[in-house]
């Protein structure tokens, strides 16, 4: 069992990583292909503010019964294949 | 237990379950239900802002309302973890799987992870990536050296399309999308210009993120990602262009080079 | 360490005014940015340390919970730390409050009772926090929507017996001074006299509040940040600054964000009653 941990020597690891460098692409030609964002990053939650709709009772819409009449109602309707096409 | 301790579980107690039971330890005149209610409302508001935050194209496809009743019951089982409020949400993944009102919607468990992943990939800590020369020189020190990843760096599974869907509400008007099953692993992370990248990783390019995040020594970890190459040339393509595009860092152990 | 004299005053740094603060020098004190939104790396990170780099910068905790009856947090102590060595601030500063305990937390921040274990929590962990990140700090006397009972110590007390046992200074927010004073019944000029003038408050905040009604038909004042001070607030702005000297003074503005213009015009505002005090006290001294 010992013999598939072998397969990788540090020989071969090492052409690996050498055969790697000379494969590799300047970083901006690498990322052609790629799913990126990159707008401004929203991470400003942090603040000491108090909500000014903070007495408004949260709690009472929390006991109301007819909560659950709410059904998604954004672009999920653009999503089509609700029955799940299966790719093969 | 001492009476701070008690004060304060009591507080917080009530802050996420819209009890009144630190009634007791309040002057009753200056003080009152209503009063007491508005740390638990702006907790309830402070926190939906903060998922919307994080999870901005799961919102727009179930809708303002629908998302304001997901994410009260989303709080109440996953509260703020850690004074940060960006750590709040990393479960609302697990948490749609369970959803009953999202079940018709079997892909909103993927996007969230995706936007999760995104999200922290962005505000990740910083760190020195390693080049070739470095990486190198790392095997050459140290046999047993541990190939370490960005800490920016998500591997996510999915059973859909979602990155997909994601890409399609990064438009203004999101055009028609096809839902499609399908098993992907994903790597999110963020790159030398700060921006994140999102790609689909072959099985055995997840398989050795998978050791390097697990420290597996790299030669062991090499080893075990090996056994599922079909491809050897793809392979070594897919690590080159992870090393350029600093997939993987230098830990303070590898000063050498 | 760089030395500011803050004679200018500053306003809150928010994201949306980041572009404009780095495309040219704004006519502003100093910039206070809210630690945690820095925390990890990353763009906010590395244009924070660009600000920084153009205007001095104070760093603001709205999530440590100095106040929590249990631990404080080492991770978020090691990114405020970490923080405090990039950026250079000229004041670290965090609130009389806590917002987690037991692995809970919640975005606000809560009130403490003035009671001797809160004293001696509280004094601990500003201790802790100062050792940990080699640096005074400044503490926030908060804005209070209630109260608890069977208290040892007033506020006021408790803040003056903090900084005698640890050594830290007072960061003393005006609004929430007026905010609390309504809703709990006191009176804001006494709140002041209370707090020892030995050159302890070393900043002022000011900003807007709401007067909502509450369910039960009461009022409430909200300290919302998202209004321009009230002239009420000017007033005891101006009280303050006869009291404590001519201390570097913020304005705050966090909902319903104006453009960057209108928080500099009300930075303005704070300098003209600094000058204007200050020349109060030059006729005396004539």
């Amino acid at each position: 069992m010992k013999l598939s941990k072998s397969l990788m020597t540090v020989a071969a690891l090492g052409a690996f990583v050498a055969g790697a460098a000379l494969m590799a692409p300047e970083a901006q030609a690498a990322k052609e292909g790629y799913e990126m964002c990159s707008g401004i990053v929203k991470a400003g939650q942090n603040d000491c503010q108090a909500n000014g709709h903070s007495c408004a009772g949260q709690a009472k819409v929390d006991a109301a019964a007819g909560e659950w009449i709410y059904v998604p109602k954004g672009t999920c309707e653009k999503i089509v294949g609700g029955t799940v096409a299966k790719k093969m | 237990m001492t009476a701070l301790r008690d004060i304060q579980a009591a507080f917080m107690h009530d802050i996420y379950t819209g009890e009144q039971t630190s009634a007791i330890f309040l002057d009753a005149s200056a003080s009152s239900p209503a009063r007491l209610s508005i740390y638990s409302n702006n907790t309830a508001l402070g926190l939906a802002d903060v998922l919307a935050n994080a999870y901005p194209v799961v919102k727009r496809i179930v809708g303002e309302e629908f998302f304001k009743t997901l994410a009260r019951h989303f709080l109440k089982a996953h509260p703020q973890p850690a004074g940060n409020r960006h750590m709040f949400g990393g479960d609302l993944a697990t948490f749609l799987k369970g959803f009953v009102p999202a079940s018709a919607l079997p892909y909103l468990s993927d996007i969230a992870a995706l936007e999760w992943a995104y999200f922290q990939s962005s505000i990740a800590d910083d760190a020195e990536n390693i080049d070739f020369n470095g990486l190198t020189a790392a095997m050459s020190a140290d046999p047993a050296f541990v190939l370490a990843l960005h800490p920016s760096v998500h591997v996510i599974e999915q059973s859909y399309n979602a990155l997909d869907i994601w890409q399609e509400h990064q438009k203004a008007e999101p055009s028609t999308i096809q839902l499609t099953q399908e098993e992907r692993t994903l790597v999110v992370w963020r790159t030398t210009d700060d921006s994140v990248l999102i790609r689909k990783a072959s099985p055995a390019f997840a398989s050795l993120l998978d050791c390097c995040q697990k420290d597996i020594s790299f030669a062991e970890a090499m080893t075990i990602a090996g056994e599922g190459v079909h491809d050897m040339n793809a392979f070594q393509q897919e690590f080159a262009e992870a090393v350029i595009l600093r997939i993987f860092a230098r830990t303070k152990k590898e000063t050498y080079s | 360490m760089q030395q500011h004299t803050l004679e200018r005053s500053g306003i809150g740094l928010r994201s949306p005014h980041v572009r404009e603060l780095l495309d040219s020098k704004a006519n502003i004190g100093f910039l206070e940015a809210h630690s945690e939104n820095y925390f990890g790396g990353g763009q906010p990170r590395k244009l924070l340390k660009q600000i920084s780099e153009m205007y001095p910068v104070t760093l603001h905790g709205v999530g440590l919970s100095l106040g929590r009856a249990d631990g404080l947090d080492e991770e978020h102590i090691r990114q405020i730390k970490s923080l405090v060595e990039d950026m250079n601030p000229v004041f670290v500063s965090d609130h009389l409050t806590w917002s987690g305990y037991s692995h809970i937390h919640v975005p606000d921040l809560l009130p403490i009772p003035f009671i001797n274990e809160a004293l001696d929590v509280f004094a601990a962990h500003v201790l802790e926090f100062q050792d940990k990140i080699g640096r005074q700090i400044i503490v926030e006397n908060p804005s209070n929507y209630l109260a608890f009972a069977n208290l040892d110590y007033t506020e006021t007390e408790f803040l003056n017996a903090l900084v005698d046992r640890t050594g830290c200074g007072l960061l003393l927010d005006i609004n929430n001074i007026a905010v609390s004073a309504h809703n709990l019944g006191y009176y804001a000029l006494s709140y002041i006299k209370d707090i020892k003038d030995d050159g302890r408050v070393k900043q002022f905040h000011l900003a807007g509040y709401q007067v909502n009604e509450l369910e039960d038909g009461g009022k409430i004042y909200l300290d919302t940040h998202g209004k321009p001070v009230y002239p009420e607030v000017w007033e005891l702005y101006a009280y303050a600054l006869r009291r404590f000297g001519d201390v570097p003074t913020l304005i705050e503005w966090d909902a319903d964000i104006p453009a960057l213009d209108v928080l500099i015009a009300e930075a303005a505002k704070a300098d003209d009653v600094r000058t204007r005090v200050k020349g109060e006290r030059h006729d005396r001294a004539a």
